[in-house]
């Protein structure tokens, strides 16, 4: 992988490869905290979601079904 | 066969939800790798912990897109360059491609300092490499890590710093050597203590 140039012959710097640093304080924990958090609230939006549309589609259908004439969408039951 | 890494992917992707058991491990096999390099290339101690925890939770949502066909060190070391960048132009609001080239002085104002820190880092080339890596201008440190910690071409640092290649050649070469000299005059300043 190491490209030849005029601009820089040199060798990668070996020290680097390596090297790591210890890691910081419980940062597994911080992931599955933050992971959590936001699958919570991504499912809390959906329930919210999902409950405002199902209310508007009964609204609608009591809402069609009260005018004269109509019978109001087909239902399967 | 699978390596370890995928074995843990598979079972992360097909875990019930609410179940990172999995992707956790995959975080502690990975952690002390993917915080070093946020840190460097930051350039900030306090900034790389919470860096790190933003590439490891976008690699979690991203994990079904991982195709195995490189290794998830390789994979998940793209989301963080990726992400480190980006949150280093919106730290500094603009891109690398108009940062000053550092001057002679920057040398040897970092080669004193390193120097000066030698008798504390004595024996331990792990902080000398730190003190070095944090005392470097970010104009150089920041290719310098891309090339030679994250294994990336040259053309594709000069495609993520928005630079030519041959500027990128210059200021890896131009780190090199002010890395070699003061890793040198750091390790000498020790064993004189």
């Amino acid at each position: 992988m190491p490209d030849n140039s005029e601009h820089d012959d040199g060798q990668p710097l070996e020290e680097l490869k390596e090297h790591t640093l210890e890691a910081g304080p419980d940062l597994p924990g911080r992931v599955r905290r933050s992971i959590n958090r936001s699958t919570l609230g991504a499912d809390s939006l959906e329930f919210s979601v999902t409950v405002m549309l199902k209310t508007f589609w009964e609204h609608l259908v009591v809402l069609i079904e009260s005018i004269p004439g109509t019978k109001g969408p087909d239902k399967e039951d | 066969m699978l390596d370890a890494d995928e074995i843990l992917v598979e079972r992360a992707c097909n875990a019930r939800p609410g179940d990172v058991r999995a992707f956790e491990e995959l975080v502690r096999r990975h952690q002390a790798k993917v915080q070093t390099n946020c840190r460097y290339l930051s350039g900030n101690q306090e900034d790389a912990l919470d860096l790190a925890q933003e590439v490891m939770v976008k690699a979690y949502f991203n994990l079904k897109r991982f195709e195995g066909r490189s290794s998830f060190a390789t994979w998940i070391g793209r989301i963080k360059v990726n992400h480190c960048l980006n949150h280093l132009r919106r730290e500094r609001g603009r891109a690398f491609v108009d940062l000053e080239e550092p001057g002679l002085e920057a040398d040897a104002a970092m080669h004193s300092r390193v120097k000066a820190d030698a008798a504390a880092l004595a024996g331990d080339a792990k902080q000398l490499i730190a003190r070095i890596l944090e005392e470097m201008p970010e104009t150089l440190r920041v290719p310098l890590i891309l090339r030679d910690m994250d294994g990336l071409s040259y053309q594709e640092v000069a495609d993520r710093l928005e630079l030519g290649q041959s500027a990128v050649k210059m200021r890896i070469k131009r780190a090199r050597e002010m890395f070699r000299a003061a890793y040198a005059e750091g390790a000498s300043g020790a064993g004189q203590q």
